[in-house]
């Protein structure tokens, strides 16, 4: 049939993909769509909405991709949104179905299709069906539900050009005429779907597969279950750190050295300042995370794209459910020891919506990657590098930092599951779905879809905060810098050989630094900070290590005038060499010292975390109680560690 | 020895054991959600595994692998041969 009228003109038609969680919906939802999908928002809610178009026969089609479900009575706001948009008897619907679990596929089809609507029964993962010996009568099973029906593999790509076509026939038709022959409540309905599957449905039993329950024996095993997925773990993190090293190196050395380029022909000044620290060093801080978010979701996905995560889930569900978490927390959780961004993001695989963001609040307190400069230098200051027990002391500190986060963020989680109000019901029931071979085609759309979101979305905020620490640092009073400048010019003058110029250039940088509106707002902090044994100059490296905690050490190097951050030597050696005017001793005491990695343990100094909070919650409230519990318990710890220790 | 069929709570039967689902002791959104997962009066129910740690379980009943925890199992009463 050719819908196209004589004038060419193109028709438009929307259509809404409903279906069971693990029915392939997604999969289908891509085939159909390819890469000319985006994410958006459903009004008023966090729930993100995929939609996507395509064209077949001069009929535009829009998908929407509405959040999976087993019922339309709504148990969470993902189900909600999809109840809510199918409750419209005017939406046009494609339901997905999985051809091998069919009777729990129709009952939810069944509630969607008594209200009227012009619906498209898909019958998707016919090789899973296959293999276990189901025989489906097609053009029966269409006419007893009163339907169109279209066989669909959305692995091999099989069935989707006729999916296109009964899409632009099925729902360019007036509304279809309701024959529904499934009604009652949830058993009635049953018993009439199973009557129903009677009649079209072969089940030749001698093929059935029984290949989902071999793997559990395996993979959940009451002995081996748990050390596997502990081992698959440790495989998955040790890949994602050590693959993204060498191109997390490559995006930094580039930004820098375009960076250095392009400073070398701006004539030098605060666009050039700009231009190189805040587009060059802020873009390229934004890009450096997309290796780890592109490895993490690589592994995420095939997880859960094979079914594995399910039983994760099922396995440490006892652990977990005591903190108020979910089994599947335990992958942001471990992801947080690397990097807390791409973690945050993780935690979207938890369908739980109270659980999910439990998660995600306490994930930042993991140790992650950006602490371990900090506390190695502040380790090596105040630590003696003695042996007790056949432990190196400072090993010993280090170790206790990690143990210290997890231990904190399952305690955090138990304080807020006990706070969080949620009108969500906390059940858990779980499908397991069957094993099967990921699809690389969701995959490599997933890791697309979230470097997208992160570096469009979190991005945005992370380079506007750039802006405000770089102005923070760049600018002060001009009545100060110019008497700087002033004191400098002279020497500049009388100075001879590079070597002199680069020193005072150094010189003039940690005095501009101190000036500036950073170091006025370090001084103005000193008495709050006071008590936790720090000084004006640890103040202005709190608020500039607020763009990334590893910013801390740069900070130091500049303040100490050391001049190169990786001279950590250097830099320990100056502040070393600091001492407290009023008390005669050092700054960096023991006390002050274990006050500050107790501080950086707690503190959420990282900007872009509480961006990709704020893209993954849709709400500032969120990232703001973030901020503010963590910079409280890292307040208080110090606190405590320094007036006791001191 | 003939078989004896007893009645026992889904919580407390073996890996690998099988029974009749004959009834909800109380009715609440849970079993309400698991009705609609296929955990209906009269359908078959097998338990196929318990989590390692000992909870949760998982089920197969109305051609649906479901995992539920032993609280919730302890809600459905089963008609079980020994």
């Amino acid at each position: 049939v050719d819908f196209s009228d004589s004038s060419g003109t193109i028709s438009e038609i929307s259509v809404f993909l409903a279906g069971n969680p693990n029915s392939g919906k997604s999969s289908v939802f891509n085939l159909l769509t390819g890469l000319n999908q985006k994410v958006g928002n459903y009004p008023g809610v966090t729930v993100d909405k995929k939609t996507g178009s395509y064209r077949h026969n001069n009929i535009r089609v829009t998908v929407t991709d509405l959040p999976g479900s087993y019922s339309m009575n709504y148990r969470s706001k993902d189900e909600q949104v999809a109840s809510e948009i199918l409750q419209n008897p005017q939406h046009n619907i494609i339901y997905v179905a999985d051809s091998s679990a069919l009777k729990r596929s129709l009952y939810y089809f069944s509630q969607i299709s008594e209200r009227g609507n012009n619906v498209l029964l898909v019958l998707n993962m016919a090789d899973i069906a296959d293999e276990k010996g189901i025989e489906i009568n097609y053009s029966q099973l269409a006419s007893l539900l009163g339907v169109e029906i279209v066989s669909v593999n959305a692995r091999t790509g099989e069935g989707i050009d006729e999916l296109k076509e009964k899409t632009n026939k099925v729902f360019t038709v007036a509304q279809r005429k309701n024959e529904q022959i499934i009604c009652g409540n949830t058993s009635e309905r049953y018993t009439q779907i199973s009557n129903l599957l009677q009649k079209t449905v072969k089940i030749n039993s001698t093929k059935t597969s029984d290949r989902t329950y071999k793997i559990d024996n395996i993979l959940t095993h009451k002995y081996f279950g748990i050390p596997l997925f502990l081992i698959l773990l440790l495989l998955v993190f040790q890949s994602v750190f050590s693959w993204s090293q060498w191109p997390m190196n490559a995006i930094e050395w580039l930004f820098t050295e375009f960076g250095s380029l392009v400073s070398e022909i701006i004539p030098q000044g605060a666009v050039n300042d700009l231009v190189v620290n805040v587009i060059f060093a802020g873009l390229g801080g934004v890009m450096v995370f997309i290796p780890q978010i592109a490895f993490l979701f690589f592994f995420i996905s095939i997880l859960e794209d094979t079914g594995y995560m399910a039983r994760v889930s099922f396995m440490m569900d006892k652990i977990f459910r005591k903190f108020g978490l979910n089994g599947r927390s335990v992958i942001p959780l471990i992801s947080g020891t690397a990097c807390a961004v791409p973690a945050i993001m993780s935690a979207r695989t938890i369908g739980n919506n109270k659980e999910r963001i439990i998660t995600m609040l306490v994930t930042p307190l993991m140790s992650c990657s950006a602490r371990l400069p900090v506390y190695t230098l502040i380790i090596a200051l105040v630590i003696p590098e003695s042996t007790k027990y056949g432990f190196g002391l400072q090993g010993f500190t280090l170790l206790a930092l990690y143990l210290i986060g997890i231990i904190t963020a399952l305690l955090a989680a138990v304080f807020f599951s006990k706070i969080i109000n949620t009108k969500e019901d906390n059940y858990y029931i779980m499908e397991m779905p069957e094993y099967r071979m990921p699809r690389w085609g969701n995959i490599f759309m997933t890791i697309y879809e979230k470097i997208k979101i992160f570096v469009v979305d979190a991005g945005k905020i992370i380079i506007a905060i750039s802006i405000v620490l770089w102005f923070l640092t760049y600018y002060g009073p001009s009545s100060q810098f110019n008497a700087i400048e002033e004191k400098y010019s002279v020497q500049f003058k009388n100075a001879s050989g590079e070597e002199e110029i680069k020193k005072l250039q150094i010189q003039i940088n940690a005095e501009k630094l101190e000036a500036s509106y950073a170091g006025m707002l370090g001084h103005a902090i000193e008495p709050v900070i006071e008590p936790l044994g720090y000084n004006w100059k640890t103040g202005i490296a709190l608020i500039a290590s607020f763009a990334a905690r590893e910013v801390f050490v740069g900070t130091m190097a500049t303040i100490y005038s050391v001049g190169n951050s990786d001279n950590t030597q250097g830099i320990k050696e100056k502040m070393e060499q600091d001492i407290n005017v009023t008390t005669g001793e050092k700054t960096y005491s023991l006390a002050a010292g274990l006050s500050l990695l107790l501080f950086y343990a707690f503190a959420m100094q990282c900007m872009s975390t509480l961006a990709v909070m704020y893209r993954e919650t849709k709400s500032i409230k969120w990232p703001v109680i973030q901020f503010l519990y963590m910079t409280f318990l890292a307040y208080f710890a110090a606190f405590t560690v320094y007036q006791l220790v001191k | 020895m003939p078989d004896i069929e007893t009645k026992i709570f889904l919580s407390e039967m073996k890996p690998g054991s099988e029974g009749i689902i004959f009834s909800f002791a109380n009715e609440n959104r849970t079993t309400e959600a698991l009705m609609e997962m296929g955990l209906l009066l009269h359908e078959k129910i097998l338990v196929e595994r318990v989590a390692p740690l000992g909870d949760p379980m998982i089920v197969f009943v109305s051609g649906n692998r479901i995992s539920i925890r032993k609280n919730d199992a302890a809600n459905i009463c089963v008609l079980s041969k020994i």
